[in-house]
Protein backbone atom coordinates (compact mmCIF):
# COMPACT_ATOMS: atom_id res chain seq x y z
CA UNK A 1 0.00 0.00 0.00
CA UNK A 2 1.28 3.10 -0.86
CA UNK A 3 2.13 6.15 1.58
CA UNK A 4 0.17 9.83 1.28
CA UNK A 5 2.78 11.95 2.10
CA UNK A 6 1.94 14.07 5.04
CA UNK A 7 3.68 17.24 6.30
CA UNK A 8 5.19 16.97 9.74
CA UNK A 9 4.47 19.15 12.13
CA UNK A 10 6.37 23.12 11.93
CA UNK A 11 9.47 23.63 13.57
CA UNK A 12 8.15 27.00 14.16
CA UNK A 13 5.18 27.93 16.64
CA UNK A 14 2.17 28.54 15.03
CA UNK A 15 2.35 32.55 13.95
CA UNK A 16 -1.03 34.11 14.59
CA UNK A 17 -0.50 37.71 13.49
CA UNK A 18 -2.88 39.14 11.04
CA UNK A 19 -1.89 39.88 7.84
CA UNK A 20 -4.87 42.99 8.05
CA UNK A 21 -2.40 44.42 11.14
CA UNK A 22 0.49 45.15 8.40
CA UNK A 23 0.33 48.12 6.75
CA UNK A 24 3.67 49.21 4.50
CA UNK A 25 1.94 52.30 3.95
CA UNK A 26 2.07 53.53 7.69
CA UNK A 27 3.59 56.96 8.14
CA UNK A 28 4.79 55.93 11.04
CA UNK A 29 7.61 53.44 9.87
CA UNK A 30 11.23 54.11 11.19
CA UNK A 31 13.72 55.66 8.19
CA UNK A 32 13.88 58.77 5.92
CA UNK A 33 14.63 56.74 2.82
CA UNK A 34 13.30 53.69 0.55
CA UNK A 35 16.01 51.31 1.19
CA UNK A 36 15.68 52.27 5.31
CA UNK A 37 11.81 51.32 5.37
CA UNK A 38 12.39 48.37 3.45
CA UNK A 39 15.29 46.80 5.62
CA UNK A 40 13.57 47.84 8.63
CA UNK A 41 10.42 46.18 7.41
CA UNK A 42 12.90 43.18 6.42
CA UNK A 43 14.19 42.38 9.64
CA UNK A 44 11.49 43.53 11.85
CA UNK A 45 8.42 43.27 10.37
CA UNK A 46 8.98 39.96 7.95
CA UNK A 47 11.62 38.07 9.86
CA UNK A 48 10.05 39.21 13.68
CA UNK A 49 6.72 39.51 15.11
CA UNK A 50 5.66 42.18 17.11
CA UNK A 51 7.13 40.64 20.27
CA UNK A 52 10.43 40.10 18.50
CA UNK A 53 10.05 36.39 18.43
CA UNK A 54 11.41 35.05 14.62
CA UNK A 55 8.34 34.34 12.39
CA UNK A 56 7.28 30.91 10.86
CA UNK A 57 9.29 30.99 7.34
CA UNK A 58 6.40 28.26 6.71
CA UNK A 59 3.95 30.49 7.37
CA UNK A 60 1.66 32.38 4.78
CA UNK A 61 2.37 35.43 6.47
CA UNK A 62 6.17 35.87 5.92
CA UNK A 63 5.32 35.90 2.33
CA UNK A 64 2.73 38.10 1.91
CA UNK A 65 4.41 40.34 4.38
CA UNK A 66 7.89 40.25 2.61
CA UNK A 67 6.24 41.02 -1.13
CA UNK A 68 4.03 43.56 0.23
CA UNK A 69 6.84 45.04 1.88
CA UNK A 70 8.99 44.96 -1.53
CA UNK A 71 5.79 46.18 -3.83
CA UNK A 72 5.08 48.89 -1.56
CA UNK A 73 9.04 49.98 -1.66
CA UNK A 74 8.80 49.87 -5.22
CA UNK A 75 6.36 52.82 -5.31
CA UNK A 76 7.98 54.56 -2.90
CA UNK A 77 5.73 53.77 0.22
CA UNK A 78 3.57 56.08 -1.32
CA UNK A 79 -0.42 54.80 -1.58
CA UNK A 80 -1.34 56.90 -4.14
CA UNK A 81 0.76 55.14 -6.65
CA UNK A 82 -0.78 51.52 -5.45
CA UNK A 83 -2.94 52.23 -8.91
CA UNK A 84 0.23 51.61 -10.73
CA UNK A 85 0.99 48.24 -9.98
CA UNK A 86 -2.46 47.11 -8.74
CA UNK A 87 -5.26 48.72 -10.60
CA UNK A 88 -7.60 46.53 -8.79
CA UNK A 89 -5.99 47.50 -5.07
CA UNK A 90 -4.04 45.41 -3.34
CA UNK A 91 -4.80 41.80 -2.46
CA UNK A 92 -5.17 40.09 0.97
CA UNK A 93 -3.57 36.72 -0.56
CA UNK A 94 -0.15 35.28 -1.26
CA UNK A 95 -1.05 34.82 -5.09
CA UNK A 96 -2.64 38.07 -5.57
CA UNK A 97 0.47 40.25 -4.64
CA UNK A 98 2.16 38.75 -7.50
CA UNK A 99 2.51 41.24 -10.44
CA UNK A 100 2.50 38.26 -13.04
CA UNK A 101 -1.50 37.08 -11.35
CA UNK A 102 -2.57 40.44 -10.87
CA UNK A 103 -1.77 42.39 -14.13
CA UNK A 104 -3.78 39.60 -15.67
CA UNK A 105 -7.31 40.33 -13.72
CA UNK A 106 -8.01 43.65 -14.57
CA UNK A 107 -10.09 42.81 -17.63
CA UNK A 108 -7.33 42.83 -19.83
CA UNK A 109 -6.41 39.80 -21.79
CA UNK A 110 -3.82 37.28 -19.97
CA UNK A 111 -0.66 37.26 -21.44
CA UNK A 112 -1.10 34.61 -23.07
CA UNK A 113 -3.16 36.00 -25.36
CA UNK A 114 -0.65 38.78 -25.59
CA UNK A 115 2.28 36.71 -26.59
CA UNK A 116 1.64 33.39 -28.72
CA UNK A 117 5.25 31.96 -27.23
CA UNK A 118 4.94 28.65 -29.52
CA UNK A 119 8.58 26.63 -29.38
CA UNK A 120 8.84 25.73 -32.63
CA UNK A 121 9.63 22.02 -33.68
CA UNK A 122 12.01 20.51 -36.01
CA UNK A 123 11.45 21.40 -39.44
CA UNK A 124 8.49 23.63 -38.69
CA UNK A 125 7.63 26.51 -40.87
CA UNK A 126 8.66 30.08 -39.41
CA UNK A 127 7.79 33.18 -40.94
CA UNK A 128 10.06 36.46 -41.20
CA UNK A 129 8.49 39.80 -42.07
CA UNK A 130 11.01 42.45 -43.21
CA UNK A 131 8.88 45.35 -41.39
CA UNK A 132 9.45 44.00 -37.97
CA UNK A 133 13.26 43.01 -38.19
CA UNK A 134 14.85 42.26 -35.01
CA UNK A 135 13.73 41.45 -31.72
CA UNK A 136 15.36 44.16 -28.83
CA UNK A 137 15.08 40.87 -26.81
CA UNK A 138 17.77 38.48 -28.57
CA UNK A 139 19.66 40.07 -31.38
CA UNK A 140 18.33 38.34 -33.81
CA UNK A 141 14.90 38.46 -36.42
CA UNK A 142 11.89 38.33 -35.04
CA UNK A 143 9.98 35.13 -35.78
CA UNK A 144 6.27 33.98 -36.00
CA UNK A 145 5.05 30.97 -36.11
CA UNK A 146 2.63 29.44 -39.36
CA UNK A 147 -0.68 30.53 -38.09
CA UNK A 148 0.05 34.06 -36.92
CA UNK A 149 2.81 34.54 -39.78
CA UNK A 150 -0.38 33.65 -42.58
CA UNK A 151 -2.96 35.70 -40.18
CA UNK A 152 0.29 38.70 -40.68
CA UNK A 153 0.46 38.01 -44.50
CA UNK A 154 -3.41 37.70 -44.96
CA UNK A 155 -4.14 40.79 -43.00
CA UNK A 156 -2.07 43.58 -44.43
CA UNK A 157 -2.01 41.94 -47.82
CA UNK A 158 2.09 41.70 -48.04
CA UNK A 159 4.08 41.26 -50.79
CA UNK A 160 5.94 37.85 -51.22
CA UNK A 161 9.03 39.47 -51.06
CA UNK A 162 8.37 40.73 -47.48
CA UNK A 163 8.20 37.30 -46.30
CA UNK A 164 10.70 34.95 -45.83
CA UNK A 165 9.53 30.91 -44.95
CA UNK A 166 12.44 28.44 -43.20
CA UNK A 167 12.16 25.38 -41.69
CA UNK A 168 13.11 25.22 -38.80
CA UNK A 169 15.19 22.61 -36.60
CA UNK A 170 13.66 22.56 -33.29
CA UNK A 171 15.32 23.97 -29.66
CA UNK A 172 14.68 26.60 -27.20
CA UNK A 173 15.74 29.26 -27.72
CA UNK A 174 18.91 30.79 -25.48
CA UNK A 175 19.17 27.40 -22.81
CA UNK A 176 21.82 26.11 -24.71
CA UNK A 177 24.04 29.07 -23.24
CA UNK A 178 23.93 28.23 -19.64
CA UNK B 1 12.83 28.13 -48.59
CA UNK B 2 15.61 27.26 -46.16
CA UNK B 3 15.57 24.86 -42.93
CA UNK B 4 17.15 26.69 -39.61
CA UNK B 5 20.55 25.68 -38.18
CA UNK B 6 18.73 24.80 -34.93
CA UNK B 7 19.72 27.96 -32.88
CA UNK B 8 16.28 27.56 -31.18
CA UNK B 9 13.27 29.92 -31.32
CA UNK B 10 9.94 30.53 -30.13
CA UNK B 11 6.66 32.79 -32.05
CA UNK B 12 7.25 36.06 -31.38
CA UNK B 13 3.61 37.47 -31.90
CA UNK B 14 3.05 39.55 -29.10
CA UNK B 15 5.19 40.43 -27.57
CA UNK B 16 5.98 44.09 -27.51
CA UNK B 17 9.68 43.70 -27.65
CA UNK B 18 9.55 42.08 -30.94
CA UNK B 19 8.00 44.60 -32.77
CA UNK B 20 8.96 47.64 -33.81
CA UNK B 21 6.59 51.04 -33.06
CA UNK B 22 3.76 50.94 -35.66
CA UNK B 23 4.26 47.83 -37.14
CA UNK B 24 1.83 45.74 -38.06
CA UNK B 25 0.30 43.19 -35.54
CA UNK B 26 -1.60 40.02 -36.27
CA UNK B 27 -4.92 41.22 -34.77
CA UNK B 28 -4.79 37.86 -32.50
CA UNK B 29 -2.20 38.82 -29.99
CA UNK B 30 -2.44 42.31 -29.76
CA UNK B 31 -5.45 43.54 -28.04
CA UNK B 32 -4.01 45.28 -25.07
CA UNK B 33 -0.46 45.70 -26.72
CA UNK B 34 -1.25 48.72 -29.04
CA UNK B 35 1.22 51.29 -29.10
CA UNK B 36 -0.72 53.32 -26.03
CA UNK B 37 0.92 56.69 -25.47
CA UNK B 38 0.64 55.72 -21.44
CA UNK B 39 1.38 59.16 -19.08
CA UNK B 40 4.86 58.95 -18.30
CA UNK B 41 6.03 57.12 -15.03
CA UNK B 42 6.87 59.88 -11.86
CA UNK B 43 10.28 60.23 -11.77
CA UNK B 44 10.42 59.48 -8.09
CA UNK B 45 8.80 55.98 -8.71
CA UNK B 46 11.48 55.10 -10.97
CA UNK B 47 14.44 56.03 -8.27
CA UNK B 48 11.94 53.82 -5.99
CA UNK B 49 12.21 50.60 -7.93
CA UNK B 50 16.28 51.36 -8.69
CA UNK B 51 16.46 51.70 -5.01
CA UNK B 52 14.07 49.07 -3.53
CA UNK B 53 15.99 46.24 -6.22
CA UNK B 54 19.09 47.26 -4.74
CA UNK B 55 18.45 46.79 -1.47
CA UNK B 56 16.77 43.75 -2.04
CA UNK B 57 19.59 42.47 -4.44
CA UNK B 58 22.15 43.68 -1.59
CA UNK B 59 20.55 42.22 1.20
CA UNK B 60 20.35 38.63 -0.62
CA UNK B 61 24.22 39.13 -1.41
CA UNK B 62 24.78 39.95 2.40
CA UNK B 63 22.89 36.81 3.74
CA UNK B 64 24.50 34.22 1.15
CA UNK B 65 27.90 35.44 1.56
CA UNK B 66 28.13 33.66 5.05
CA UNK B 67 26.48 31.07 3.97
CA UNK B 68 28.14 27.44 4.63
CA UNK B 69 29.48 25.86 1.24
CA UNK B 70 31.23 22.92 2.64
CA UNK B 71 31.20 20.10 4.93
CA UNK B 72 34.35 20.47 6.87
CA UNK B 73 32.46 23.83 7.66
CA UNK B 74 29.50 22.30 9.57
CA UNK B 75 31.53 22.95 13.11
CA UNK B 76 31.42 24.63 16.14
CA UNK B 77 33.89 27.36 15.33
CA UNK B 78 32.62 27.82 11.92
CA UNK B 79 28.71 27.96 12.88
CA UNK B 80 29.62 30.33 15.37
CA UNK B 81 31.96 32.78 13.16
CA UNK B 82 29.64 32.81 10.40
CA UNK B 83 26.88 33.75 13.08
CA UNK B 84 29.22 36.39 13.79
CA UNK B 85 30.35 37.67 10.02
CA UNK B 86 26.32 37.53 9.05
CA UNK B 87 25.56 40.30 11.52
CA UNK B 88 24.46 43.50 9.46
CA UNK B 89 26.08 46.76 10.23
CA UNK B 90 22.70 48.80 9.44
CA UNK B 91 21.41 47.28 12.46
CA UNK B 92 22.18 47.97 16.02
CA UNK B 93 24.78 46.27 17.04
CA UNK B 94 22.86 44.54 20.21
CA UNK B 95 19.94 43.66 18.14
CA UNK B 96 22.14 41.30 15.93
CA UNK B 97 23.51 39.28 18.98
CA UNK B 98 20.18 37.22 19.35
CA UNK B 99 20.97 34.78 16.96
CA UNK B 100 17.99 32.17 17.99
CA UNK B 101 18.06 28.58 17.43
CA UNK B 102 19.89 26.75 15.41
CA UNK B 103 18.71 24.90 12.33
CA UNK B 104 20.23 21.89 10.49
CA UNK B 105 19.02 21.93 7.03
CA UNK B 106 19.23 19.20 4.07
CA UNK B 107 19.42 19.98 0.40
CA UNK B 108 19.69 17.87 -2.11
CA UNK B 109 21.81 16.38 -4.22
CA UNK B 110 22.23 14.06 -7.87
CA UNK B 111 23.01 11.13 -6.17
CA UNK B 112 20.98 9.98 -3.32
CA UNK B 113 17.81 8.62 -3.42
CA UNK B 114 14.04 9.47 -1.44
CA UNK B 115 14.76 6.26 0.31
CA UNK B 116 18.08 7.29 1.32
CA UNK B 117 16.58 10.38 2.38
CA UNK B 118 13.78 8.77 4.55
CA UNK B 119 15.98 6.42 6.27
CA UNK B 120 18.22 9.31 7.08
CA UNK B 121 15.37 11.45 8.79
CA UNK B 122 13.61 8.57 10.70
CA UNK B 123 16.98 7.87 12.23
CA UNK B 124 17.45 11.43 13.53
CA UNK B 125 14.15 11.46 14.94
CA UNK B 126 11.76 8.84 14.41
CA UNK B 127 8.89 9.88 16.26
CA UNK B 128 9.39 13.22 14.00
CA UNK B 129 9.32 11.71 10.80
CA UNK B 130 7.24 8.22 10.37
CA UNK B 131 7.04 7.33 6.92
CA UNK B 132 4.46 9.68 5.51
CA UNK B 133 6.46 12.60 7.44
CA UNK B 134 9.78 11.60 5.85
CA UNK B 135 8.34 10.88 2.47
CA UNK B 136 7.11 14.64 2.26
CA UNK B 137 9.92 16.10 3.29
CA UNK B 138 12.02 14.30 0.56
CA UNK B 139 9.97 15.46 -2.01
CA UNK B 140 10.54 18.96 -0.56
CA UNK B 141 13.57 18.46 -0.93
CA UNK B 142 13.48 17.27 -4.68
CA UNK B 143 11.45 19.80 -5.62
CA UNK B 144 12.40 22.94 -3.82
CA UNK B 145 16.18 22.10 -3.27
CA UNK B 146 16.01 21.96 0.52
CA UNK B 147 14.27 21.57 4.14
CA UNK B 148 15.07 22.62 7.75
CA UNK B 149 14.61 19.36 9.59
CA UNK B 150 15.51 19.61 13.46
CA UNK B 151 15.70 22.89 14.84
CA UNK B 152 17.13 23.62 18.65
CA UNK B 153 18.86 25.67 21.09
CA UNK B 154 21.55 22.88 21.68
CA UNK B 155 24.18 24.21 19.03
CA UNK B 156 26.50 20.58 19.70
CA UNK B 157 22.89 18.25 19.18
CA UNK B 158 22.37 19.54 15.96
CA UNK B 159 25.79 19.68 14.61
CA UNK B 160 25.82 15.69 15.62
CA UNK B 161 22.09 15.56 13.88
CA UNK B 162 23.91 16.92 11.06
CA UNK B 163 26.91 14.52 11.25
CA UNK B 164 24.78 12.01 11.17
CA UNK B 165 22.69 12.83 8.04
CA UNK B 166 26.28 13.81 6.36
CA UNK B 167 27.75 10.06 7.74
CA UNK B 168 25.95 8.65 3.97
CA UNK B 169 27.39 11.61 1.90
CA UNK B 170 24.27 14.17 2.19
CA UNK B 171 24.83 17.48 2.35
CA UNK B 172 23.60 20.01 5.69
CA UNK B 173 24.07 23.23 6.59
CA UNK B 174 24.14 24.15 10.52
CA UNK B 175 22.60 28.11 10.54
CA UNK B 176 21.24 29.94 13.12
CA UNK B 177 17.69 30.50 13.33
CA UNK B 178 18.40 34.39 12.48
CA UNK B 179 20.58 33.79 9.25
CA UNK B 180 17.89 30.68 8.20
CA UNK B 181 15.11 33.04 7.97
CA UNK B 182 17.26 35.92 6.15
CA UNK B 183 17.88 32.68 3.49
CA UNK B 184 14.21 32.21 3.08
CA UNK B 185 13.50 35.79 2.63
CA UNK B 186 16.59 36.18 0.34
CA UNK B 187 14.48 33.26 -2.01
CA UNK B 188 11.43 35.12 -1.52
CA UNK B 189 13.30 38.28 -3.30
CA UNK B 190 14.93 36.43 -6.22
CA UNK B 191 11.24 35.01 -6.85
CA UNK B 192 9.95 38.19 -6.52
CA UNK B 193 12.84 39.90 -8.99
CA UNK B 194 11.39 36.96 -11.48
CA UNK B 195 8.10 37.87 -10.90
CA UNK B 196 9.21 41.45 -11.33
CA UNK B 197 10.76 41.01 -14.96
CA UNK B 198 8.13 38.58 -16.33
CA UNK B 199 6.88 40.01 -19.75
CA UNK B 200 3.71 41.75 -19.30
CA UNK B 201 4.12 43.10 -16.13
CA UNK B 202 4.01 46.88 -15.83
CA UNK B 203 4.19 50.01 -13.79
CA UNK B 204 1.56 52.25 -15.15
CA UNK B 205 1.63 50.74 -18.21
CA UNK B 206 5.28 50.78 -18.95
CA UNK B 207 6.53 46.92 -19.30
CA UNK B 208 10.27 48.04 -19.89
CA UNK B 209 10.91 49.89 -16.73
CA UNK B 210 11.24 46.86 -14.46
CA UNK B 211 13.47 45.07 -16.66
CA UNK B 212 15.60 48.36 -17.36
CA UNK B 213 16.28 48.75 -13.39
CA UNK B 214 16.79 45.18 -12.93
CA UNK B 215 19.63 45.88 -15.32
CA UNK B 216 20.85 48.69 -14.16
CA UNK B 217 21.17 47.58 -10.63
CA UNK B 218 22.51 44.25 -11.51
CA UNK B 219 25.21 45.95 -13.11
CA UNK B 220 26.10 48.43 -10.00
CA UNK B 221 28.30 47.24 -7.24
CA UNK B 222 27.70 45.70 -4.04
CA UNK B 223 26.72 48.03 -1.29
CA UNK B 224 28.29 45.81 1.45
CA UNK B 225 25.98 45.70 4.52
CA UNK B 226 28.52 42.48 6.40
CA UNK B 227 32.20 43.17 7.93
CA UNK B 228 33.57 41.66 4.83
CA UNK B 229 32.98 40.05 1.21
CA UNK B 230 33.38 35.98 1.15
CA UNK B 231 36.81 35.31 0.80
CA UNK B 232 36.00 32.02 -0.67
CA UNK B 233 35.01 33.38 -4.06
CA UNK B 234 38.66 34.84 -4.11
CA UNK B 235 41.15 33.08 -6.11
CA UNK B 236 44.16 35.75 -4.79
CA UNK B 237 46.66 33.31 -2.43
CA UNK B 238 45.67 35.21 0.83
CA UNK B 239 41.92 34.21 0.75
CA UNK B 240 42.82 30.56 0.04
CA UNK B 241 41.18 28.73 2.64
CA UNK B 242 41.70 24.65 4.09
CA UNK B 243 44.63 24.26 2.71
CA UNK B 244 43.14 24.22 -1.18
CA UNK B 245 46.00 24.45 -3.56
CA UNK B 246 46.56 27.73 -5.53
CA UNK B 247 45.47 28.49 -9.04
CA UNK B 248 48.00 28.03 -11.29
CA UNK B 249 49.37 31.57 -13.23
CA UNK B 250 48.16 30.15 -16.66
CA UNK B 251 44.67 30.01 -15.13
CA UNK B 252 45.06 33.11 -14.35
CA UNK B 253 46.01 34.78 -17.38
CA UNK B 254 43.30 32.54 -19.15
CA UNK B 255 40.61 35.77 -18.61
CA UNK B 256 42.26 38.29 -21.12
CA UNK B 257 40.39 36.98 -24.56
CA UNK B 258 40.00 39.44 -26.95
CA UNK B 259 37.28 41.17 -27.47
CA UNK B 260 34.86 40.95 -30.33
CA UNK B 261 35.24 43.97 -32.01
CA UNK B 262 39.08 44.31 -31.81
CA UNK B 263 42.51 42.46 -31.58
CA UNK B 264 42.39 44.31 -27.92
CA UNK B 265 42.56 42.35 -24.64
CA UNK B 266 40.34 42.59 -21.89
CA UNK B 267 41.66 44.36 -18.77
CA UNK B 268 42.88 41.96 -15.78
CA UNK B 269 40.03 41.76 -13.43
CA UNK B 270 39.36 43.56 -10.98
CA UNK B 271 38.24 42.94 -7.49
CA UNK B 272 37.02 46.62 -6.89
CA UNK B 273 34.54 46.33 -10.17
CA UNK B 274 32.76 43.14 -8.90
CA UNK B 275 29.35 43.92 -9.80
CA UNK B 276 26.11 42.76 -8.19
CA UNK B 277 25.87 40.23 -11.10
CA UNK B 278 29.42 38.96 -10.52
CA UNK B 279 28.13 37.78 -6.71
CA UNK B 280 25.00 36.17 -8.26
CA UNK B 281 26.98 33.96 -9.89
CA UNK B 282 29.36 33.63 -7.83
CA UNK B 283 26.86 32.10 -5.24
CA UNK B 284 25.74 29.52 -7.86
CA UNK B 285 27.29 26.92 -5.68
CA UNK B 286 25.19 27.81 -2.38
CA UNK B 287 21.87 28.18 -4.08
CA UNK B 288 19.16 25.89 -4.16
CA UNK B 289 17.14 24.04 -6.97
CA UNK B 290 14.14 26.77 -6.94
CA UNK B 291 16.42 29.97 -6.54
CA UNK B 292 18.91 28.92 -9.00
CA UNK B 293 16.00 28.80 -11.46
CA UNK B 294 15.24 32.53 -10.45
CA UNK B 295 18.99 33.17 -11.28
CA UNK B 296 18.46 31.60 -14.50
CA UNK B 297 15.05 33.53 -15.63
CA UNK B 298 17.06 36.73 -14.36
CA UNK B 299 19.89 36.19 -16.24
CA UNK B 300 17.90 35.33 -19.49
CA UNK B 301 15.10 36.86 -19.67
CA UNK B 302 16.43 40.61 -18.23
CA UNK B 303 19.88 40.29 -19.10
CA UNK B 304 20.71 38.32 -22.30
CA UNK B 305 17.61 39.26 -23.80
CA UNK B 306 17.72 43.03 -22.42
CA UNK B 307 18.35 45.98 -24.02
CA UNK B 308 22.51 46.27 -24.19
CA UNK B 309 22.37 50.22 -23.82
CA UNK B 310 20.44 49.72 -20.42
CA UNK B 311 23.19 48.30 -18.69
CA UNK B 312 26.33 50.00 -19.94
CA UNK B 313 29.16 48.65 -20.82
CA UNK B 314 29.30 46.33 -17.70
CA UNK B 315 27.21 43.73 -19.62
CA UNK B 316 27.69 43.03 -23.26
CA UNK B 317 25.55 41.18 -26.10
CA UNK B 318 27.50 38.37 -25.59
CA UNK B 319 26.18 37.61 -21.94
CA UNK B 320 28.12 38.83 -18.57
CA UNK B 321 31.59 39.70 -18.99
CA UNK B 322 32.69 36.56 -16.38
CA UNK B 323 31.50 34.10 -18.08
CA UNK B 324 35.08 32.73 -19.29
CA UNK B 325 35.53 33.13 -15.66
CA UNK B 326 32.75 31.36 -14.04
CA UNK B 327 33.33 28.52 -16.95
CA UNK B 328 36.84 28.50 -16.99
CA UNK B 329 36.43 27.75 -20.95
CA UNK B 330 37.05 29.93 -23.72
CA UNK B 331 34.34 29.88 -26.60
CA UNK B 332 35.45 29.48 -29.75
CA UNK B 333 31.67 31.42 -31.53
CA UNK B 334 33.03 34.18 -28.88
CA UNK B 335 36.08 34.41 -30.97
CA UNK B 336 33.97 35.74 -34.12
Amino acid sequence: MSVTPTPPPSLWARDNTSVDDFDPFDANLPGTSVSERLRYLFLRVVLQNDRREWRAPDCPQFRIFALRSLYAAIIGFNKDNLSLLYPNGLSRSDTGLWLTKAQQTTGSPSIRDRCCGHVFEKGETYYRCKFIPFHLKCLWKTMLCGFNGRHLFTMFQHSRSQFTFRHHAGGKRLWWLL
Amino acid sequence: MLVGNGSGGCCDCGDPEAFHVGAPRCGIHVVSTPDQDHPPVPDEVRESIKETMATALDFFIDVLSTTTLERDEVNVDDCNQAAKWGQLNYVPQKDEMDVGDWVVTLYNDEVHSYNDVTLQLSRLDAERYGEAEALYVARVIDVIGREPIAKSPDQVKMLKAADQIMRIGLFCSVRSERDYLRECLAGIILEWLVDCISIGVSVGGDEMILRESMCQVLAGTWNMGISDPDPRVELEPQFVRFGDELPSDSFKTDWSAPSPESDKYEEAWNESEYIRLDWLLFFDARLWKSTRKCVKSIILGCLLGGKVEVAGTAVDPWGPRNWKRITGTTNSWYRG
